[in-house]
């Protein structure tokens, strides 16, 4: 079947501009033209509104801790990508993609990919986005 | 005959089946459910304001330099902002759904309210137009603030006032607690649109008109909102994101990236009426991202100048009012500093005396307190050997058994003369008087007074040194607990706790609308204010997304809770912050008051004589003489 350019064009708009249900700006709180990549063990997974964070323990070369704050999507949101309660065991090695806070030295990013390094598995930020 | 009889038959038939009129004037029905289209502002929401991005908005100086300042990262690191929901300023703007019912006098039937829920909202929203007063200006404020509605023809305007600070973009444009904002919903089914006015007379130099679309959504389910805050700085100490002024490198990346000229993306009335157009066709838009140095020059920059201004006017004391705070605790407004009293059976307790001048209207407002009829206390499990019998029925006249002051300022102390002479004083104990408990306070109030050559009559009798004081039995049911707060507004502030009302009486160490009086050759400093409203957050708890619970009385302005002291607290960091920098580079007194620090802050915290100056220069000596 053949799908005109304008239902599709249509599609496509409705797609892009479903809202993300952001309660602070994160355009205004992370650098969206940004990403950096994270590296550590998972401390602490809570899964909430409007935001959920994860926290992951990073180790500097130096031999310092630090802990990260990744703010992702609220609890429902993140169930529909199948990140549940289960995705996550405390202590799990992941690696981070994210936009960085625009804060000077801080230690927060927004979510845009995780994985867990033990399997592979990954998930993305975006509703409905299968990464692995 | 026959075809009369049916005429007349067929007429009543008709009679009987005509439908019943509406009511006369019945408003249109705005009841339902209602998702937000999202097709107004759609970069406002995805992926938000950028930074310094003030595009239609009629925003003075004080408002941009507070924005231009601000760093979205607070909203993460403060777990009371993090549940903070839209105030009716923003919340068409927001993307929540809603639900609105009605709400009828059971008795009358008649419309009494409109019930709001939005999905990230606690409660219910509560629109009264059954032409109710608006509360007393010491009235607790909320997120949703107190409503009226009133049709003017088919649309329902909504006036709102006793809001929270809060904010119409999501890039730190603030909006003051002294905004109104006035809603006008319409419905054109399916659609229902609301036209929202903001007026600051804070941070607005015009109302600000925006709009927003919601469409009948009959299936659709408000989910639950579990916003459970987050501690986000474990093992760090409570920080405060922001830029110093001038070090924000984002102010340009909104004009960079839309390519629009910076004067526009800077906002202001002149920026919102169709002539600047042409002068936006002669500017250029940013030819890279930069870091600029704004600077601040228009009328709201000269409040605290203004304040000092004013030529003083001598205290009249002529509006004293009594408001009901929780349970058995009451204030007592405009007789100098708060009082706080808990009346019962037990008689009456006085959380600071007002000042000396205002007694008369202080006892007659106590006995006002003591004729407000109150429900009776549940009968509780957690109280065994409390009396509720006594608890629930006073005597005639109250008996004020004991006063407490929060510290020595005469407006806290002013009338514990008067009113250890007054008739209603009637202590507990023992006969001898000097033996009882009659004015109690920390020990450090009591010897700066004497020091200061007080007058006996003025200085409390009762001392304590720890660093808490818990009375020797409840009182009206409940624990007194006082906390010292060392090196706060002095080195003698009392916070006093009701704790089954759970109301705390800050005394000067939290003031709603004005800075803190912090005297440095009393003992006070600025880091020991923060650490005592930090002490103050630990002690609350709020009812449901950083709002209500807890209930704290300022020492100057209206019932608080643990987020307006949160915004307080925020808001003395960052001018700690901006005044230590100054005195880093070496810049004096003078320099550092020339480079007006609090600015931005002025309109809501300076607009009293001297306020400004005395805090300016309080914190900068606090500073510079704990090195």
């Amino acid at each position: 079947m053949k799908i005109p350019c304008f239902a599709l064009a249509c599609i496509l708009a409705v797609i892009l501009i479903a809202p993300i249900s952001a309660h602070h700006s994160f355009g205004g709180t992370y650098d969206v033209s940004r990403t950096i990549t994270i590296t550590g063990k998972m401390v602490q997974v809570t899964l909430r509104a409007p935001h959920s964070f994860l926290y992951v323990e990073v180790q500097d070369p130096d031999g310092t801790t630090k802990q990260w704050v990744i703010e992702g999507a609220t609890a429902a949101q993140f169930a529909r990508q199948g990140i549940d309660k289960d995705a996550f065991k405390i202590g799990d090695a992941v690696e981070v993609v994210g936009n960085p806070s625009r804060s000077p030295n801080s230690t927060h990013a927004r979510l845009i990919k995780i994985t867990r390094t033990s399997d592979g598995k990954s998930w993305g930020s975006k509703v409905g986005e299968t990464v692995n | 005959m026959r075809m009369r009889t049916a005429g007349i038959v067929a007429l009543l038939a008709l009679s009987a089946i005509r439908p019943v009129p509406a009511q006369e004037n019945s408003p249109p029905d705005l009841t339902g459910t209602w998702r937000w289209v999202n097709h107004e502002d759609e970069r406002d929401r995805n992926p938000g304001a950028f930074p310094g991005d003030y595009r239609g908005l009629p925003l003075n100086d004080a408002a941009r330099m507070r924005a231009d300042t601000y760093d979205e990262e607070i909203n993460s690191t403060s777990s009371l902002l993090q549940c903070r929901p839209r105030t009716p300023g923003y919340q068409p703007k927001g993307l929540d759904p809603m639900r609105i019912d009605k709400v009828a006098d059971p008795l009358t039937r008649q419309l009494v309210a409109y019930r709001i829920s939005y999905e990230k909202t606690p409660g219910e929203r509560v629109i009264w137009v059954d032409g109710r007063p608006s509360p007393s200006a010491y009235a607790l404020h909320s997120w949703d603030g107190f409503s009226t509605g009133k049709f003017r023809g088919d649309t329902l305007e909504i006036t709102t006032t006793h809001l929270k600070e809060s904010y119409v973009r999501r890039n730190g444009v603030a909006t003051s607690f002294r905004a109104t904002v006035i809603e006008q919903m319409s419905l054109e089914e399916p659609y229902l649109e609301v036209t929202f006015t903001v007026i600051d007379p804070d941070y607005l130099t015009e109302p600000l008109v925006r709009s927003a679309t919601y469409m009948r959504a009959p299936t659709l389910q408000l989910p639950p909102y579990p916003c459970q805050p987050e501690d986000n700085q474990l093992g760090e100490k409570y920080r405060v994101p922001h830029y110093l002024p001038g070090e924000n490198p984002y102010l340009t990346e909104s004009g960079f990236k839309y390519k629009t000229p910076q004067e526009g993306v800077r906002g202001g009335a002149p920026t919102l009426y169709p002539e600047w157009r042409t002068r936006a066709a002669t500017l250029a838009p940013p030819a890279s991202q930069t870091t600029i140095k704004p600077t601040y020059t228009d009328d709201s920059t000269r409040i605290a100048e203004r304040a000092d201004a004013q030529r003083p006017r001598p205290p009249t004391y002529d509006k004293v009012e009594s408001v009901h705070i929780a349970g058995n605790v009451y204030l007592i407004a405009g007789a100098g500093a708060n009082i706080v009293v808990s009346d019962g059976g037990d008689g009456v307790v006085m959380v600071d005396s007002g000042a000396g001048p205002a007694t008369e209207k202080v006892l007659a407002a106590v006995r006002d307190v003591h004729r407000m009829l109150r429900p009776p206390d549940p009968p509780e499990t957690s109280l065994p050997f409390g009396n509720t019998y006594l608890a629930t029925h006073a005597p005639d006249d109250p008996a004020i058994r004991l006063i407490i002051n929060t510290s020595g300022n005469a407006d806290h102390v002013g009338g514990n003369a008067n009113i250890r002479k007054s008739p209603l004083f009637r202590l507990l104990g023992y006969r001898d008087p000097s033996l009882s408990l009659q004015v109690l306070a920390h020990a450090n109030v009591q010897s700066r007074m004497v020091d200061a050559k007080a007058p006996d009559t003025l200085v409390p009798t009762d001392t304590y040194l720890s660093d808490k004081y818990t009375l020797y039995r409840f009182f009206n049911n409940q624990a007194l607990q006082l906390f010292h707060m060392p090196k706060a507004v002095t080195d003698g502030d009392s916070v006093v706790w009701f704790r089954h009302s759970d109301v705390i009486a800050a005394g000067d160490v939290y003031n709603s609308d004005v800075y803190p009086p912090i005297d440095v050759d009393k003992g006070g400093s600025i880091d020991g204010e923060i650490d005592a409203l930090n002490k103050l957050i630990e002690m609350s708890v709020t009812e449901f997304m950083a709002q209500g619970g807890t209930l704290i009385v300022p020492g100057r302005g209206w019932i608080s809770d643990a987020a307006d002291v949160g915004y307080y607290r925020d808001m003395l960091m960052v001018i700690r912050d901006r005044i230590k920098a100054m005195a880093d580079k070496g810049m004096t007194l003078a320099q550092v008051k020339a480079a007006k620090p609090t600015m931005d802050f002025d309109p809501e915290y300076g607009r009293e004589p001297g306020v400004t100056s005395r805090f300016v220069e309080a914190v900068y000596r606090s500073l510079k003489e704990k090195k």
